[in-house]
């Protein structure tokens, strides 16, 4: 009964799945298995010109739909296929593994499998690129410091990402110091502006608490609402998680990505993890693009990065009135940064 | 206020249910129900339950207008219940479930019935087309690949049974199934399904 049951199911769903593929209109979903995890991986977008971005959301925990929304995928969608994946242990990923395999070398080596299915799938010849945004700029340095790895993109595309953790914190208290005293300066919110100074300013940036840390985050996200009120920052498309609910279950999701958060921030010991010093191995042309007013990763963490980045091919775009989510606040300038630069290779 | 009119059935007031109606010892029946995993995702469970203890509690009443006296009852039952079903979750993957549970219902003088359960599910998850990526091999495109999951499970529900509960359709149900799926990553994952559905009587008396 239960396998008749399970191949019946089993049929429906592949047929459902069985659509012919039009390459200048790509609706695909897979999975790709490795080393005990299921990977969702939904492609969308225009294959034509067999160029395709594999995207790597942030959090952890996070998910790929999510980065699915608002203007700046609609214009990359009409350039490029985009390849959406939900990594380990976060989105609607499953499996049966350990928590060691949440290590960044694990992690990396799923990015690369998915990276090889995508060449099997849609043929050796089409051209890979890399784009992490925020934890996936961490994850994707990761897969580009992998020489074997690397040699399947031809480019990388770095979106406000933690390659320095200490340094976000770091950079985080500079900014809020500079932002604050132009907004008080400027007569802007100065009562939460004064308090952001004097509580950062008393802070030792040679040795941050985590209480240091959660309120820079908080205040991070308390600064952006500030800055929306006086502009600086841009509306853009705030519907970021607009397409959670449709592309991913709510509830697991959320379960998953934040069980899955804690265990790779804990076992990575991400707080400590610089990739800084080995950025000069990287070769791969390099796109750097962040958000002036990022107190989450600012920006001073994508300058060094590009400082020291091996690449001979490498550009960093700073946007003006973004935060954290430049893709959100000037999604026009933002996917034109990237076909800019895609075409210029 | 559209919807206190969902409710609106369970404020009917009701005449007396037959004795044999009502003792279900022994008795098996059937259920088939909408399952909404996560409250959204759509399925289909078939359930079968067989009372294993069945206590019946009888009160003569009078009505007032007439003088007449009928017997109202009530009803304490120990259940097995097996069920098998699925759910879609659209974008991402379907789901086969088998379970087994124990339950308790009781169902009072207004054929309202509340029910409380526990037991073991056995899930397994139906991927869409997956290809294996293991390092050191080439990609490979799967069959029917899918994993397989143990998930304990309660249940808590309520519904009504019908006025002639002899007929094809016993009751119907409204339940909440908690479940927890072990070892899901390296994690136990919470679902929660809905489950709106009605109990048939396997043959029409």
């Amino acid at each position: 009964m239960k396998s008749i049951l399970m191949l019946c199911l089993g049929l429906i769903i592949s047929l459902s799945a069985c659509k012919k593929t039009n390459l200048a209109a790509i609706e695909d979903n897979f999975v790709v298995r490795r080393n005990g995890a299921d990977l969702p991986v939904r492609v969308y977008g225009n294959g034509s010109t067999n160029q395709f971005i594999l995207l790597l959301h942030g959090g952890p925990g996070g998910n790929g739909l999510e980065y699915r929304t608002g203007k700046y995928a609609e214009i990359l969608e009409s350039k490029y296929a985009m390849a959406y994946l939900d990594q380990r242990g976060q989105g609607m990923s499953q499996g049966h593994y350990e928590e060691e395999d949440l290590s960044m070398a694990s992690l990396a080596a799923d990015v690369n499998a998915v990276a090889r299915t995508l060449k099997d799938k849609y043929g050796s010849h089409i051209k890979l690129y890399l784009f992490g945004h925020s934890w996936g700029g961490t994850l994707g340095t990761a897969v580009m410091l992998n020489s074997a790895y690397a040699q399947l993109f031809e480019a990388w595309i770095e979106a406000d990402g933690a390659h320095d953790w200490p340094l976000n914190d770091k950079g985080a208290i500079a900014l809020f110091k500079a932002v604050g005293e132009s907004q008080v300066t400027a007569g802007n919110s100065v009562a939460f502006w004064n308090e952001i100074i004097s509580t950062v300013s008393a802070m030792d940036t040679n040795n941050l608490s985590s209480d240091d840390t959660y309120f820079l985050n908080s205040k991070g996200f308390e600064a952006k609402q500030y800055l929306l009120e006086v502009d600086s920052l841009s509306q853009g498309t705030e519907s970021f998680y607009g397409s959670s609910l449709y592309g991913a279950n709510a509830l697991t999701n959320w379960w998953s990505g934040t069980a899955t958060n804690g265990k790779i921030t804990s076992y990575n010991k991400l707080d400590t993890l610089n990739y800084t010093p080995r950025l000069h191995t990287i070769t791969t042309p390099t796109l750097f693009l962040w958000g002036k007013y990022d107190f989450v990763v600012p920006p001073i963490v994508g300058t060094t990065g590009y400082d020291n980045i091996g690449s001979p091919i490498k550009k960093f775009v700073l946007f003006e009135k973004s935060g954290h989510s430049p893709m959100n606040n000037q999604p026009e300038e933002f996917a034109q940064a990237i076909i800019d630069f895609i075409e210029g290779l | 206020m559209k919807k206190l009119l969902w409710f609106l059935p369970l404020f009917i007031p009701l005449m007396g249910i037959g004795q044999d109606s009502l003792n279900t010892k022994g008795k098996s029946f059937y259920s088939l129900s909408y399952t909404g995993n996560n409250l959204i995702n759509p399925g289909l469970a078939i359930t079968w339950e067989k009372s294993i203890r069945s206590k019946i509690k009888s009160k003569s009443k009078t009505k007032k207008k007439t003088g007449e006296t009928y017997t109202r009852l009530k009803n304490r039952e120990f259940l097995h219940e097996l069920e098998v079903g699925f759910w879609n979750q659209p974008n991402t993957y379907g789901v086969a479930f088998l379970g087994y549970d124990i339950a308790y219902r009781r169902t009072g003088y207004l054929r309202i019935r509340y029910k409380w359960a526990l037991g073991v599910n056995y899930v397994n998850t139906i991927l869409p087309t997956t290809y294996s990526a293991e390092e050191g091999e080439a990609v490979k495109k799967m069959t029917l690949a899918g994993r397989s999951y143990i998930a304990p499970h309660f249940v808590m529900g309520f519904g009504r049974m019908t006025k002639n509960p002899s007929a094809l359709l016993r009751a119907w149900h409204c339940n909440i199934r908690g479940m927890f799926l072990l070892n899901y990553n390296d994690i136990i994952l919470p679902m929660l399904n809905l489950e709106l559905g009605v109990t048939l009587n396997r043959k029409k008396s």
